[in-house]
């Protein structure tokens, strides 16, 4: 098991992707760099692919480091978007 | 997908050599020359890669045009011609930042490293 300095993301067809996360959009499109395939290299056709753009559609999981993500922070600001959600 | 600095777009991809990913495991190798909200892709060139074991194989497949929600993964594949290149210039670079100047002598009895 390969862990990363920022995020795994771990796709809906269980590939696991390590990598920086560089970007994201609207649609939770993700773009990943330095990125390597954690877990058994099942996937060798990805050894020459630094960068990567996701799909948001493929993604289940984004795994964070735990100490990098403010919750009190986090839940505060989830908090606000719902007030304005109702309102 | 939009202009908005900061956000991931595909419009830094265009006309890279690019792998996709797709939903039914295939893989295509092309240069990516259209990309759309959707991320529909327009590939030109378009190989596809099958792989058994450590081995592949290349089917040429020409221009393909993939439908987003077909999309897994579309990652940019970096010329390995140009990776050796920058290896070898980087070594270079190496050597001639150090002050240690390295002198091969050979004579017919015996080698001598020189080093000043």
């Amino acid at each position: 098991m390969c862990f990363c300095s920022d995020v795994v993301v771990e796709l809906k067809n269980d590939l696991s992707i390590c990598g920086t996360l560089h970007s994201v959009d609207q649609y939770l499109n993700i773009k990943l760099t330095d990125i390597s395939v954690t877990d058994p290299e099942k996937y060798p056709h990805m050894l020459s692919v630094k960068n990567c753009f996701i799909r948001g559609s493929v993604v289940r999981y984004v795994q964070l480091p735990a100490d990098e993500v403010d919750t009190q922070l986090l839940q505060d600001a989830a908090r606000k978007e719902a007030m304005q959600q109702k309102q | 997908m939009n202009y908005v600095p900061g956000t991931a777009s595909l419009i830094d991809d265009i006309d890279k050599k690019h792998l996709v990913l797709l939903r039914d495991g295939r893989t295509l190798i092309g240069y990516l020359r259209s990309i759309d909200q959707f991320a529909n892709l327009v590939f030109h060139q378009t190989v596809e890669r099958i792989h058994v074991g450590k081995k592949f194989g290349d089917i040429p497949r020409g221009i393909f045009i993939v439908r987003g929600e077909n999309v897994v993964l579309l990652g940019e594949i970096v010329s390995r011609h140009n990776l050796v290149f920058t290896l070898v210039f980087e070594m270079v670079r190496r050597m001639q930042s150090k002050d240690i100047v390295t002198y091969i002598s050979l004579c017919p009895s015996h080698t001598a490293l020189i080093q000043l």
